[in-house]
């Protein structure tokens, strides 16, 4: 018998597939032995390696009438598609943040406006580079440092790129320690590094306030820029839940089983667009590369804002350069970098609490910046 | 690739105008969020009796 019907995986197995396998045992291997965003990159690596043996049965299979449908497909028909996923971990998160950090010091926010820049740079290199705009732009979003945003942007203007950007998206979430200490660095002096920030970490917000806050903000997102209500909706929702107090059930299992349970449905269905044949392209590594820039320039961004407002700040009020920089959506982890980076400058400085705000600031800068992209990006292209 | 012929290219040229517009529309939204932040807290400020009730 023909060794290709007796043993077909194997008989049509390419460079391409065994590329892809390696590509899942590393992020694997980060996701265990580093600790880098394990709840996605885990279930992307195992999927990556069980979508690209030829034949595989988690992908449809065959046409007509002897059409095997996957388990993979469904899930990306269902969850992905239609953005179901993505959408639900937005509850999650938003059940997940606590916004009154954002009124112990409100101007913080704008960090979140700034440290999208690398967003529109990336954008814009992409494009010099060959891309088309909606790609283009889909690229650029792997900057907002959030998951969930990347996908919706780039499912619903570049569905064959959302297997690299998502990749892309959630390793260099992970890498957010690496990228943003040496960028701050280049950015800062010693002195401006070292400055103290006023917070009053003793200020309390009221229920009254934290409750209207997600209702005003979603009537507010949606009357300006409609096409941003599923995402800045879905996580105001999520907020919504958490801070009404009445809720506090449904608020734990938005934080914990739906997170749950959405993140391994999400990560695996993710990795059924890591099919060889669409991922081991030239394309896949310039979005790769292009990712980084967003990261750097989303730091720049922050940093130089705070540097540009330090101008028109008066000594004793200045701030941080470095709590710039966490006006990405990566949260918690940018603060506990920037605030790391704080201590080791000098051990009595805390900046963990600014830091914090600016990079709550990020997690609502980057969903509206997903939202104006998806608006501006069809009226353009 | 010819990045010369990209930047010329009438992508490129709408790329910078979604920047403006983008970068422009985010510190908006932001901004605004600030006012309501600092209005809603100022309608409804904390009070100790009130929330542990």
């Amino acid at each position: 018998m023909d060794f290709s019907i007796l043993m077909p995986a194997i008989a049509f197995m390419t460079w391409k597939h065994l590329v892809m396998i390696a590509v899942g045992l590393i992020l694997i291997w980060l996701a265990i032995k580093k600790g880098y965003e394990p709840t996605l990159l885990l279930p992307i690596g195992f999927g990556a390696i069980i979508v690209n043996i030829p034949f595989s049965a988690v992908l449809t299979q065959g046409e007509g009438a002897t059409q095997v449908i996957g388990a993979l497909d469904v899930l990306r028909n269902a969850g992905i598609h239609t953005e179901l996923f993505p959408l639900l971990i937005f509850v999650a998160i938003g059940a997940m943040i606590d916004f009154s950090p954002m009124f112990q010091k409100p101007t913080l926010l704008l960090f979140g406006a700034a440290a999208q820049l690398g967003i529109f740079i990336t954008m814009l290199l992409a494009v010099a580079v060959g891309f088309s705009l909606p790609e283009a732009a889909s690229i650029g979003i792997i900057g907002a440092a959030d998951g969930p945003t990347s996908i919706i942007v780039s499912q619903q203007l570049a569905p064959q790129l959302l297997g690299p950007i998502t990749v892309a998206a959630y390793s260099y979430m992970s890498l957010v320690p690496l990228i943003q200490p040496p960028v701050i660095r280049a950015l800062t002096t010693k002195k401006e590094r070292l400055i103290r920030m006023k917070t009053d970490a003793n200020k309390k917000v009221s229920r009254t306030t934290l409750i209207f806050f997600p209702i005003i903000i979603t009537i507010l997102a949606g009357l300006i820029a409609p096409s941003s209500l599923a995402l800045i909706g879905f996580l105001m929702f999520g907020n919504l839940i958490r801070e009404c107090g009445v809720l506090n059930s449904l608020s734990q299992t938005a934080q914990k089983e739906l997170a749950n349970l959405v993140t391994i449905l999400l990560g695996i269905t993710i990795a059924s667009t890591m099919t060889a044949n669409e991922f081991v392209d030239k394309s896949t590594i310039l979005i790769l590369g292009l990712g980084v820039f967003a990261f750097v320039f989303d730091t720049a961004g922050g940093v130089l804002f705070a540097k540009f407002l330090n101008l028109f700040y008066k000594e004793g009020n200045k701030i941080n350069p470095m709590v710039g920089a966490c006006g990405i959506s990566a949260f918690p982890m940018s603060a506990r970098v920037i605030h790391g980076m704080g201590m080791k400058e000098d051990p009595n400085n805390y900046l963990l609490m600014p830091a914090i705000s600016s990079n709550v600031g990020g997690q609502i800068g980057s969903v509206i910046v997903g939202g104006l992209i998806l608006m501006l990006v069809p009226l353009f292209a | 690739m010819n990045i010369v012929e990209n930047i010329q290219s009438v992508d490129f040229y709408k790329a910078l105008e979604i920047t403006g517009l983008g970068l422009a529309g985010v510190f908006l939204f932001m901004a605004l969020f600030l006012a309501i932040i600092v209005g809603v807290d100022k309608l409804f400020p904390y009070k100790k009796e009130a929330d542990e009730n």
